[in-house]
């Protein structure tokens, strides 16, 4: 024996190295268990956010209270923003098996993900056992992501209008002579108008500050239209009116001209920051407070927010009335995947996030007395352990039964209700073009988009020169034959969706 | 000028003003790699705000070490991501050389069998490559890497660049004679690849490990964001470029994100600190240069001597 280790102690040393790790990769076999809560059922959630430390705890917390309810337990990851995209379009395309994920129009595409089939398709579901969640959720919100009659995920509960407001830093205001009352609310165009004393008087007396500070695409949100893209700067768009479905290039509107001139004239006389056609987001330079206005999406109760964040007070002009439209209804939801084993009981689970309170403020906040602490019946106040476990709100459903933090107001959620019932849906709310059948229009669109969006949103380019060759630029990439894809696409949705179970109200007043 | 005395030049000595314009091109060629760390450096102990107010400068307005204070309050994260780094690249270079060179010696004896077969095989993967969808099932489904160091190990551990290069040089730096010989004194196949070609090969075999040590160590960011998802088993330079990702979509969705960007952007290391990791992540690697220096050289000069 000894003589044959010594003899092959070479080869040996091979098989051994080779063997051992071979068997370090042998992969488990899972098999689950029915949802009881003896037996209970695991739901698997990819989750959207940076991993927290203290997630295994909560999650602990959570499944003791969910075995005894609905007999099942989580097992949720979490998945860094910038790489929850990529890696659950893996997941998905692998035929991975999980349960649920978040999705939304701006990451893990809803749409996409619904034509494609990786999601449970919810009608039935919902109705079954989804009862909580028709009730407690804005009928906007469920029949407005529906795509040809069918949901594919429980979208959160949370503001459904899109406004834009303009910012201001309450230092520079208070002290200027000017109010909130100076200026020209909800007026589109004639709002940023209305400001020009105000940038020229930051302009002469604070100088170092800049008196409008934009990035080089959140500037330019208007409620005159609605885009069929998602986007304010690609071309396809339908005029906001009740009954109107002619899809139309927007860049070239009489709207979107008046927008160029103004934005050309403060570039001109440097209201606006040189670096804005560079500039991809606003925020860092809202962090360093020296900027007098500002724009962003408002939230009721948003002005708290911003001045906690800022760290100086913020008072905020509307700019317009708030819209309802695709983006925003698919802001954030959360959809079961085709591959789930038991949907039924991913279903009661959503229902429940949605209904019941207990459970949604432990995901969203973690334990009592170890992450946050009561100060009342309906609010708390994060304790340093706050830290090891901070979620999205969005990500967790209906953000109306989370608890509120000392600084919100105490109707917070009455002015959200508030909020949500003064917005008007779009005429189209509801429509998603697919742009497949014109894709490589599509792309050559989207570049040309690209080179001239930054220069004439943030008003560097003069429109006079510019948008000609911009309008030229894209016509030559095909935009004539996008357009009257849309077109026909929306005419058919048009047809189908007049039936009465479609709840938008505009829908019915066309019919 | 006591640098530059006059003495009388060895007969194959390089002349002086061909001496001084070597230096002066090695020089040049020098600074042009070195500029672009110096540079990350100068932005790591920048101030915050004289980058917010100026943008990158070499020299910067004013300075600050507070990018490596922080670096040092996530401390724990850095240092589990810089243990796993370390695991991985020694693990992985031992682990893929030990394949390639058997591989390679295999195919570059003239006497086995299958050598055509396994060299077709071999050159499969650098003409064709499956795609990442497929890639991606079997080493989650059917190998079972998800949440595993073997994600970061396995997938990249073969190379048949790496073996063919070992092939040639197993084939031009061992003669055939000595195997036969070691074979007549009566040394077994393994025998004989541990005793004799591996020491022979040694300057090859330093040059692909050296190769290899590089992609586990600077290039392997990709597997880990397939496949891991716990912050525990993250390498360095994922993390890194974790950070960075989710710099550049919080910026970029921030309306999205209801008013919560702000706040998590707050918690997001700033620019200086991103440069003070990479500085930290890339230092380790320059000095696996020396250690493999000694080889290089003498696998250049052994392949320069040798036709």
């Amino acid at each position: 024996m000894k003589k044959f280790i010594v003899r092959y102690k070479y080869l040996l040393i091979t098989a051994i190295f080779g063997v051992s790790l071979l068997s370090l990769s042998g992969c488990e076999k899972k098999t689950y268990p029915v949802g009881t809560p003896q037996n209970p059922y695991k739901i698997v959630w990819y989750q959207f956010g940076t991993p927290q430390k203290d997630l295994k705890m909560v999650e602990k917390k959570a499944n003791e209270y969910l075995r005894k309810k609905i007999g099942a337990v989580l097992d949720i990851t979490m998945i860094d923003p910038g790489e929850y995209n990529k890696k659950l379009n893996i997941i998905e395309i692998s035929g991975g098996k999980f349960d649920l994920c978040f999705t939304a129009a701006w990451t893990n595409n809803y749409v996409r993900n619904a034509a494609r089939g990786a999601f449970y398709p919810l009608n039935k579901l919902l109705d079954k056992y989804g009862q909580g969640i028709k009730k407690s959720v804005n009928p906007y919100f469920l029949n407005g992501a529906k795509i040809d009659g069918e949901l594919y995920a429980i979208p959160t509960n949370k503001e459904i209008g899109l406004q834009i407001r303009y910012l201001f830093n309450d230092n520079f205001l208070s002290k200027s002579g000017f109010s909130l009352k100076s200026f020209k609310p909800l007026a589109g165009v004639d709002t940023l108008k209305s400001l020009m004393p105000y940038f020229a008087y930051i302009k002469k007396n604070h100088p170092g500050i800049i008196p409008f500070g934009i990035d080089n695409h959140s500037s330019f949100i208007t409620n005159k239209y609605t885009f069929l893209n998602g986007n304010s700067f690609f071309p396809g768009a339908v005029k906001l009116e009740k009954g109107n479905y002619k899809v139309v290039d927007q860049l070239d509107s009489k709207t979107y001209k008046e927008y160029y001139k103004v934005l050309h004239e403060m570039y001109q006389k440097e209201y606006i920051q040189g670096g804005a056609p560079q500039l991809a987001n606003s925020q860092s330079l809202m962090l360093t407070g020296k900027t007098a206005v500002e724009t962003g999406q408002y939230q009721p109760c948003a002005d708290n927010l911003w001045s906690s964040e800022y760290g100086y007070k913020v008072v905020s002009l509307p700019k317009f009335k708030p819209v309802i439209t695709n983006v925003m209804v698919e802001g954030a939801m959360i959809a079961i995947s085709i591959n789930a084993k038991r949907p039924d009981i991913d279903m009661k689970f959503l229902n429940l996030l949605n209904t019941d309170k207990y459970l949604r403020n432990l995901l969203q906040y973690g334990i009592k007395g170890v992450h946050y602490k009561k100060i009342g019946p309906n609010r708390i106040k994060y304790l340093p352990a706050h830290k090891s476990y901070i979620m999205y709100s969005f990500t967790l459903g209906n953000l109306f039964n989370t608890y509120l933090l000392p600084k919100d107001a105490s109707d917070k959620w009455e002015q959200f209700e508030k909020f949500n019932a003064s917005a008007t849906p779009s005429q189209i709310l509801g429509f998603h073009f697919d742009p497949t059948p014109v894709s490589s229009q599509f792309a050559a669109m989207t570049n040309v988009v690209q080179q001239y969006q930054s220069g004439l949103f943030t008003g560097q380019m003069d429109y006079k020169t510019y948008l000609p060759k911009f309008i030229k630029a894209l016509k030559d990439a095909g935009m004539k034959k996008l357009l009257a894809e849309e077109q026909k696409q929306l005419n058919e949705w048009v047809k189908k969706h007049k039936k009465p179970e479609h709840k938008a109200d505009s829908l019915k007043a066309k019919k | 000028m006591p640098f530059f005395k006059k003495r009388k030049r060895l007969p194959l000595e390089i002349s002086h003003k061909a001496n001084i314009i070597i230096i002066i091109v090695l020089g040049i060629l020098a600074f042009i790699c070195l500029y672009p760390i110096v540079f990350l450096f100068m932005i790591s102990i920048s101030s915050e705000n004289s980058i917010i107010l100026h943008g990158y400068q070499f020299i910067p307005a004013a300075f600050s070490l507070n990018a490596y204070a922080y670096v040092f309050k996530i401390g724990s994260q850095l240092l589990q991501s810089y243990m796993i780094t370390i695991i991985v690249t020694v693990v992985g270079t031992a682990f893929s050389v030990f394949i390639s060179s058997l591989y390679a010696y295999a195919i570059s004896r003239d006497d086995f069998r299958y050598k055509k077969l396994f060299v077709f095989i071999a050159l499969i993967p650098m003409l064709f490559t499956a795609g990442l969808v497929p890639s991606y099932m079997v080493n989650t489904q059917l190998l079972g890497f998800r949440n595993s160091l073997l994600g970061l190990i396995v997938p990249i551990a073969v190379n048949s660049l790496y073996i063919f290069i070992l092939r040639t040089y197993f084939r031009t730096s061992v003669p055939t004679a000595l195997i036969e010989a070691a074979r007549i004194d009566g040394a077994g196949e393994f025998r004989i690849f541990y005793k004799i070609v591996v020491p022979l090969a040694m300057p090859g075999i330093a040059t692909v490990a050296l190769l290899t040590a590089f992609t586990y160590w600077g290039n392997n960011w990709y597997n880990a964001l397939l496949y891991i998802d716990t912050p525990s088993l993250t390498p360095v330079q994922a993390m890194l470029m974790n950070i960075q990702n989710n710099m550049q979509f919080i910026v970029q969705n921030a309306s999205s994100l209801s008013g919560q960007a702000a706040t998590v952007l707050k918690n997001m290391p700033t620019s200086t600190a991103r440069m003070a990791i990479v500085i930290l992540a890339t230092i380790p690697i320059i000095f696996a240069y020396p250690f493999f220096q000694k080889y290089m050289v003498k696998g250049l000069s052994i392949g320069g001597v040798k036709d």
